[in-house]
């Protein structure tokens, strides 16, 4: 079982190598290096930013309705007598 | 429920004549990564926001009457933040004065009278102004906007490192990805990270000792590896037995698959180690690279075990990561 288990962690450990290696390369090295694949760099990275912008309008909807809950729910307590 | 008006009965006005502060790392207000406008008229809370704001890294500009802040605006803005409370006389003009000259202005107003948001009914210029009601709140609205400003500036190189990052993580996964993707562990990163700026917000707080791409990176390693840990976890078969309606004991076990790689998932392993180490059969670096690190070797190590220099380890990596992202240009 543990061989079995090794060789799981093998192919992982390869993949985990590979992400953290990208942190050390300089910002022409991996714009060069996102160039030789068939993404557009200059795409790729934007959509990035849209993802990121995205995320934290959803953030920042979902925090307001926690905000504002509260109050309808008072206010639907109210209602109901 | 009170509107926002541009005196306050309860306030007591002292002028605050505090000097403006060193911004953060020598840098001038207009040079500064992060800036602030704080219009505030009582000497101690002007105090306490100049503090705030320097351990936040922003480099901060005060004014205690209006007239002052819409000067201090109109020659040094646009700022990262401009924070204005409304007990100030003439304070919500003010803040509408600035929302007029620059309608994407991020504003938060102090209204420390009210107890709750919904009390504050706001003008429709500053329907979007973050408001602090409770003072403690400031530091957490301060990282929320530096987050902001951190994604805004993030360059190309940032965000596909990021990216590149994600996906290999995700492969690292292996099953328990569990048809996750890269831009989902950014994404889940970054909502984490959110999450941390919240009042006892579960997520992951970003303090100020890493960059933002490095913390990111972090967050990600951190998801993956729980989400690997949960899907590794062992559980004994009597904490997940279930009664039906009869009473009848039925186990989980019964229907799903175990999480240890059976024959068959050994074998694909095993295959997927075979098939990487194909892909590199003219490149001799990559080889001895791939056994070191399939190995667990450190990358010091390999390069000493096998001879090589960094330039052919670096190289090497590159490769490997290259071909296995399977679309590199023909």
């Amino acid at each position: 079982m543990g061989d079995k288990k090794n060789r799981d962690e093998r192919v992982q450990e390869l993949y985990n190598r590979l992400a953290d290696s990208i942190l050390e390369l300089s910002d022409e090295a991996v714009i060069a290096e996102v160039s030789e694949t068939d993404s557009d760099p200059q795409e790729e990275a934007e959509l990035v930013r849209m993802a990121f912008k995205e995320e934290c309008k959803q953030f920042d909807l979902a925090e307001r309705r926690c905000t504002t809950e509260p109050c309808s729910i008072r206010k639907r307590e109210a209602s109901n007598g | 429920m009170a509107h926002l008006s541009s005196s306050c009965g309860t306030a007591t006005f002292q002028p605050a004549s505090l000097p403006n502060p060193e911004s953060p790392r020598g840098q001038s207000i207009t040079t500064c990564h992060r800036s602030a406008l704080v219009v505030e008229n009582d000497a101690p809370l002007t105090k306490y926001f100049l503090r705030i704001l320097k351990e936040k890294g922003f480099a901060a500009r005060t004014a205690d009457t209006v007239d002052e802040g819409l000067r201090l605006y109109r020659e040094c803005g646009p700022f990262t933040v401009v924070l204005v409370n409304y007990c100030v006389p003439g304070g919500v003009q003010l803040a509408i004065a600035i929302r007029e000259d620059n309608p994407s202005q991020r504003m938060i107003i102090a209204a420390f009278d009210y107890r709750s948001e919904e009390e504050v009914i706001r003008p429709r210029e500053l329907a979007d102004a973050q408001l602090l009601i409770d003072i403690c709140n400031f530091q957490r609205q301060l990282e929320r906007i530096k987050i902001d400003r951190e994604i805004e500036e993030l360059t190309k190189a940032d965000l596909l490192r990021l990216r590149r990052s994600a996906d290999f993580r995700v492969r690292c996964l292996g099953r328990a990805a569990c048809g996750m993707t890269g831009s989902d562990l950014l994404g889940e990163a970054l909502r984490s990270t959110l999450e941390g700026t919240r009042r006892n917000g579960e997520g992951r707080r970003w303090n100020n000792n890493v960059d933002f791409v490095t913390h990111l990176m972090g967050v990600m390693r951190s998801i993956a590896s729980s989400r690997k840990r949960s899907f590794d976890d062992v559980f004994l078969e009597c904490e997940v037995l279930v009664c039906d309606v009869e009473g009848h004991k039925t186990s989980p076990f019964d229907n799903v698959p175990s999480n240890e790689p059976n024959a068959d998932q050994w074998l694909i392993q095993m295959e997927e180690e075979k098939r990487i180490t194909g892909l590199f059969a003219n490149d001799p670096a990559a080889i001895l690279v791939l056994r070191g690190i399939f190995d667990g070797t450190k990358r010091s190590e390999i390069m000493q075990k096998y001879g090589l220099t960094e330039r052919q380890y670096t190289a090497a990596v590159k490769l490997i990561r290259l071909k296995l992202f399977g679309r590199r240009k023909v």
